[in-house]
């Protein structure tokens, strides 16, 4: 059932890849790593919204493969057509120096260690973590287990602790998968989870390798898979990681457009926020937050006529959000204090302390190293020396202030949460870091002088 | 060699030695959680296999008690991870507090079963079922 849920989403995932490349016609193997690793994310988050659509016009039916299938073919019809004079396969000559190659030993021994670790998470905990079978695996059983009734799965009657209005996006992309085989596998949320562990490691690595060098993207993978990040928290099959991907591919994207000048980037920006939207609800926050830090990056330079691209990539997305919020889901249970009790627990001093130290001891000691991941990455910064390029300024400001402005709104829902605040706290804050921390390290890496130089040995 | 030099090189080092470190220490915490044999999840699924095969209808909304309803304590975390699971394990049926549905889950030891059948006595056909699970069906719903 493992491959032949990988070879379900294959076509899903394939069509993703020629969206990109139809969008971003970039060549050589290094943007095509890029494109594999986007195109993964847009591939299953395409899925997830054409079988949302289906599900609402054809709920009785189960050929929903047969569109992903059709998709491809379009896809790869309008690949032919436009490449058909360049189709030709320039395998990449390989060739590492003496530090790539000790990095790159590093890192394979770092993967195994990481891959292990997940398939150790999958095999305790095949339903995964308590919030990952209690909302998205939960989802999937309400949408499949009664396709032409799915609707009732967005009943008010479901306790509000189950979030029935959570995002639909691996709930749905789950639920196709088991109408195809006709049988519902653990195996297929596994491999789920697996897909975006290697697209968001993969993705990281790939673009640092595209627009810095091979050794700087080996150091940002050590620090990511050298840690429970990826290994734990992406098998527990919670959708924090899938968000940090679409996360990271926005700002990926940002930062490739200002580096290729290519409108097509930006729309897939949208996209990929829009798809953040669809995953979960801090996906909506990252919407809003990424508009004006988008107008004010590049505000010397037609913000108009970005945030026009940007809007036409978020269009398709966020009307499916729109739609499923507005008349679908019951109401969202974090807003539900009211407009003056929200005003009163946010002028709340000891709140702002809680949260304030809260955040501080976990940035302290985040990534389970005993030091936390951020001191390191300021002595990393402090001795390899920052050396932005001021072609590339509005792309760090630009993610530099989403990512600020993101984390500012977690810090106002933590102001005005109707739960137990510590309680909340703690549940939830060290995943609301690694949401972040991942657009954080390509930030940070692209912007630090790349290994090769510093050791003068490119 | 220049000391940033001599600190890169160590800095390098240091994450690469580290990073395989805490990636082994890591794998050893994740294998001394637990038994991979024994899924809760999987061992609740299987629990709640006769009842779904009990209920007329695949989606629809039944009531659930567990003890602290009939007793009048509080739901300590078990009960609400009870509750959690139970779910789960009854999807795409919905399950609401309180016996007011036609069908009613309960989840009830025997002296919360006691006081539940003492105050609702005729009004329900019970179908008790392994591990003080009870199927209730309201007579006159």
């Amino acid at each position: 059932m493992t491959w032949l849920s990988i070879l379900v989403f294959l076509p899903s995932i394939l069509a993703g890849l020629l969206i990109v490349h139809l969008l971003w016609p970039e060549r050589g193997w290094k943007a095509i790593l890029v494109k594999g690793f986007l195109g993964m994310g847009v591939g299953l988050g395409q899925a997830s919204l054409l079988d949302f659509i289906y599900m609402l016009l054809f709920s009785n039916e189960s050929g929903f493969l047969f569109v992903q299938l059709a998709l491809f073919a379009g896809l790869a019809m309008a690949f032919i057509l436009r490449e058909r004079k360049n189709l030709r396969l320039n395998l990449p000559r390989l060739q590492f120096n003496r530090l790539q190659v000790i990095l790159l030993a590093g890192l394979a021994i770092v993967t195994v260690l990481s891959v292990l670790s997940a398939v150790n998470v999958w095999l305790r905990e095949p339903h995964g973590a308590w919030d990952a079978w209690m909302m998205f695996n939960r989802a999937a059983r309400f949408i499949y287990r009664d396709q032409p009734g799915w609707l009732g799965s967005f009943s008010r009657q479901i306790d509000p602790f189950f979030h029935a209005d959570y995002p639909l996006q691996l709930g749905m992309n789950v639920a196709w998968v088991w109408q195809v085989l006709g049988q519902e596998t653990q195996r297929t949320p596994i491999v789920l989870s697996g897909l975006y562990m290697l697209a968001c490691a993969g993705l990281l690595g790939a673009s640092i390798n595209l627009t810095k060098s091979l050794g700087q993207a080996s150091v940002s993978l050590l620090l990511l898979l050298g840690s429970s990040l990826i290994g734990n928290e992406g098998a527990s099959q919670r959708a924090d990681l899938p968000l940090a991907y679409f996360f990271l591919s926005t700002a990926v994207l940002i930062y490739l457009y200002v580096y290729f000048k290519r409108p097509g980037l930006l729309i897939l920006a949208g996209f990929m926020a829009g798809l953040a939207a669809w995953t979960k609800n801090e996906g909506t926050l990252f919407i809003l937050v990424t508009l004006p830090a988008l107008f004010l990056a590049f505000f010397r330079q037609h913000p108009w006529r970005v945030l026009g691209w940007y809007l036409l990539g978020l269009a398709f997305p966020m009307a499916i959000v729109f739609y499923f919020k507005e008349f679908l889901a019951p109401p969202s249970d974090v807003l539900g204090n009211g407009i003056i009790r929200s005003i009163q627990l946010a002028l709340d001093g000891s709140r702002h302390v809680m949260i304030l130290k809260s955040a501080g001891a976990d940035l302290l000691s985040f990534g389970g190293w005993g030091i936390g991941f951020i001191p390191i990455l300021l002595a990393y910064g402090l001795i390899f020396k920052f050396a932005p390029s001021s072609d590339l300024r509005p792309a760090y400001f630009a993610i530099g202030l989403i990512l600020g402005l993101q984390a500012i709104g977690y810090y106002g829902i933590y102001l005005i949460t109707p739960y137990d605040l510590q309680w909340h706290i703690d549940f939830s804050i060290g995943r609301l870091v690694l949401q972040l921390y991942i657009p954080f390290l390509f930030l940070f890496f692209t912007i630090v002088s790349d290994v090769e130089t510093a050791l003068a040995v490119k | 060699m220049n000391i940033r030099l001599i600190l890169q090189r160590v800095m390098l080092a240091g994450i690469i030695v580290a990073g395989i470190y805490f990636g082994f220490q890591n794998l050893r915490a994740a294998i001394a959680v637990g038994n991979l044999n024994n899924d809760p999840v999987t061992e609740w699924e299987v629990r709640f296999q006769p009842v779904k095969k009990l209920l007329p209808f695949k989606r629809g909304v039944i009531g659930f008690l567990q003890n602290s309803d009939v007793l009048g304590t509080v739901s300590d975390a078990n009960g609400q991870g009870e509750y959690t699971l139970t779910q789960y394990a009854m999807s795409p049926i919905i399950l609401v507090r309180g016996d007011n549905e036609e069908w009613t889950l309960a989840e009830l030891n025997s002296t919360a079963y006691q006081t539940w059948s003492q105050s609702n006595h005729g009004q329900f056909r019970v179908i008790p079922l392994k591990d003080n699970l009870y199927l209730l069906h309201r007579l006159n719903p």
